[in-house]
């Protein structure tokens, strides 16, 4: 397998980790039009818990996975609850203040919890998917791959085509008016954040098993995703697929090609590159300019 | 309506804290789960309190940052071998109060935190982790006479010897040394074509450089040298890039995750050759993770469980099950090791100790021999401020499932 194939390969699972952790972003956002900066911090309680029930108790993967994505989301749904609803209405940028609190405390709440050594959680995913052309790719890579382009698919469709996905697009536009259309704007709000922590528990299961889960893994999920939904727009789920795939790549490429001392450098070059020509990133909708 | 809502607020949280106290409790059940016996920033260590007749020891630690991972084992290391200490009746009748500050890897708290233990503890000595914290706060504590000494620590604080600044731990710019005279002890071939992958980072820029010069000095080449920024999820593009420029021996300076990301993707594309780490990413659970027989790491201290253990990774294991932490985590025993330092120091020095006292007493520390937490007999000096004399490397074992020795242990020289 040449190289070129083979960073790009090996970066489709590093795009679809990206997406899955950014893709909370993007809901939250088009939810309830808050940038939750605690999204990173959701991916590794998601991937600590599934630890907890695999790990710890011993449980079977195929139980504790999706125990571990519910009770992520679950956990996500009261944080809105307990920290946000009563917020609902202020503005933005104290929004945005409290979910960074909110990413601090349970970042500490982890520590104290999970203590500070590195957590190393097992899936069966263990062997080698062997493709046409000799290119082989390790069965983990390939499982973070189909997660994420099914995850993000059924979750672009769920906003655009259901019944609820309409509901959290007229409750984040306007609360008022999708109150008196008979809009439960608390519920939905609540539903907007379980689906976003249910996704990113995949995200942490997915990149514990890559690498070990530690407390600062929550803040390196979080800011490797961020640039991959401003890059495909901030409330657009295929523009946080795109983003992260265009994001992941060239990082992957400036690494190899030219040291990995450039890759942050190049990716963010390319992200204000984009934003100068399409403020809106590449698929977001042009009323987030105006925001 | 008002109570109703404190009551569902009530509710609320406690279903919240349901996920994290089931953790908790699942948690406490793993082997490889930590929980510290001091928690907070502030330790008593055993003793009662930080009353008039105790030393009084500072240290500062990662705690809630980016490297807590280390820091948290490291107060723990220190604060086992005092407790221990105490147990025993303390040093020359005093008790030891360790007194922890997190300075979460910035120097700024570092330096607030060195501030105050001069002014607030009156401590004899401060400990700490990170080379960056050492560099912003050496100034503080030579200012005001107290000896400082650091795990992490650049060549240029301790060469020439500075007043009050010393080395606990090893000096990565002169560890690429030993490791190149592993390799070559392994058989690496004459002509060998060398890899480095490492982390992008001020304190390394020393060890790349040293083990370019080492490697070309021995005739060897290097063919692919890639940085990857501290913040990186995998080291998967870099290790890809390594592997096809197919060379004999990979040098990393990776943390444990990134190495075990590199170490899966260079297997991955059928790089079977030697793959050499730095000693901060040489935790046990890593070796564990990779049971790879061409993985080593470079460490100055032996490691809980290993093959062959000594009396003193058991009495360091013993203290640390006493004081109701993990042994196995990585930088405890270095912060076991540190403050063994520390006591023997104070056991010279008298009491009180401090200042000029202190850093005399230290000077006088030679040829320590901490019965195998250190590799090495340890060394201070009037001209030698750095006190590590060797090192080791140290693999997996899957037949005994531990940490094993694979080298005899080797002289660390420094590379000016």
């Amino acid at each position: 397998m040449s190289l070129a194939l083979g960073i790009f390969l090996a970066q489709l699972a590093i795009a679809s980790l990206y997406a899955l952790t950014g893709v909370g972003f993007v809901i939250i956002y088009r939810g309830t039009k808050v940038l939750n900066f605690a999204q990173g911090i959701l991916a590794l309680l998601g991937g600590y818990f599934f630890f907890s029930l695999s790990e710890s108790l011993g449980w079977s993967f195929w139980i504790s996975l999706p125990l571990a994505v519910v009770a992520s989301g679950i956990f996500s749904a009261l944080l809105y609850l307990l920290f946000l609803r009563s917020l609902l209405g202020v503005e933005p940028l104290r929004l945005v203040m409290v979910t960074i609190a909110l990413s601090i405390v349970l970042t500490g709440g982890a520590q104290i919890v999970y203590g500070t050594a590195t957590k190393y959680i097992n899936v069966p995913f263990n062997g080698e998917f062997h493709l046409p052309f000799q290119v082989v790719l390790p069965t983990l890579d390939v499982a973070i791959m189909v997660t994420g382009v099914v995850l993000l698919g059924a979750f672009a469709l769920f906003l655009t085509r259901s019944r609820l996905g309409l509901s959290m697009r007229a409750a984040a536009a306007d609360a008022r008016l999708a109150t008196y259309r008979r809009v439960s704007v608390n519920s939905v709000s609540a539903f907007t954040w379980a689906v976003a922590g249910a996704g990113a528990a995949l995200a942490g299961i997915a990149y514990g098993a890559q690498a070990g889960l530690s407390s600062s893994a929550g803040d390196v999920l979080g800011f490797a995703a961020f640039p991959a939904i401003i890059l495909g727009g901030i409330d657009s789920v295929p523009g946080a697929l795109v983003g992260a795939f265009v994001l992941a790549e060239v990082q992957g490429f400036t690494s190899a090609y030219w040291g990995g001392q450039y890759s942050s450098v190049v990716g963010y070059i390319l992200l204000l590159l984009i934003l100068v020509i399409r403020p809106s990133g590449l698929f977001g909708s042009r009323e987030v300019v105006r925001l | 309506m008002r109570t109703q809502n404190r009551v569902a607020s009530l509710l609320v949280a406690a279903v919240l804290c349901a996920p994290l106290t089931l953790a908790a409790c699942s948690s406490g059940s793993s082997g490889s789960s930590s929980t510290s016996g001091s928690s907070g920033t502030s330790s008593s260590s055993g003793s009662s309190g930080s009353s008039g007749g105790d030393y009084q020891v500072g240290l500062s630690v990662d705690l809630s940052g980016p490297l807590a991972s280390l820091g948290g084992p490291m107060r723990d290391g220190y604060a086992s071998y005092f407790k221990q200490v105490n147990a025993d009746g303390g040093i020359n009748g005093h008790q030891v109060h360790l007194n922890v500050l997190d300075d979460q890897s910035t120097p700024t708290l570092g330096v607030a935190n060195v501030k105050q233990f001069i002014s607030q503890d009156n401590v004899s000595v401060i400990g700490a982790l990170l080379s960056n914290v050492l560099v912003a706060a050496a100034p503080v504590a030579v200012a005001n006479e107290t000896p400082i000494m650091s795990n992490g620590t650049p060549n240029s604080s301790v060469f020439p010897a500075q007043p009050y600044v010393f080395a606990a731990g090893t000096l990565v710019g002169d560890e690429p040394g030993p490791m190149i005279q592993f390799a070559s002890d392994r058989g690496e071939p004459a002509a060998a074509k060398v890899g480095i992958i490492m982390i992008q980072s001020a304190a390394l820029s020393g060890f790349n450089s040293n083990l370019v010069k080492l490697s070309q000095q021995k005739g060897w080449k290097v063919v692919v040298n890639q940085q990857i920024p501290l913040t990186a999820t995998s080291a998967t593009s870099e290790a890809l890039a390594a592997a096809h420029a197919k060379p004999n021996v990979i040098f990393c300076a990776l943390l444990d995750p990134l190495f075990i990301s590199a170490v899966k993707t260079l297997r991955q594309e059928g790089f079977t050759g030697l793959v050499i780490n730095y000693d901060g990413g040489a935790a046990a659970s890593t070796l564990q993770q990779l049971h790879d027989p061409n993985v080593a790491v470079i460490s100055a201290y032996g490691y809980a469980g290993e093959v062959g253990a000594t009396t003193g990774i058991a009495g360091y294991v013993e203290a640390a099950k006493a004081y109701g932490v993990n042994p196995s985590l990585p930088f405890e025993i270095n912060g076991y090791a540190q403050a063994e330092i520390i006591a023997t120091a104070l056991k010279v020095c008298g009491y009180p100790c401090a200042g000029k006292n202190m850093e005399n007493a230290l000077e006088q520390v030679s040829s320590l021999n901490t019965g195998g937490v250190m590799v090495a007999p340890f060394t201070f000096s009037t001209t030698a401020h750095s006190g590590i004399s060797g090192v080791q490397f140290f693999g997996w074992s899957s037949a005994d499932n531990a940490p094993k020795a694979v080298s005899a242990v080797l002289p660390i020289p420094h590379i000016s």
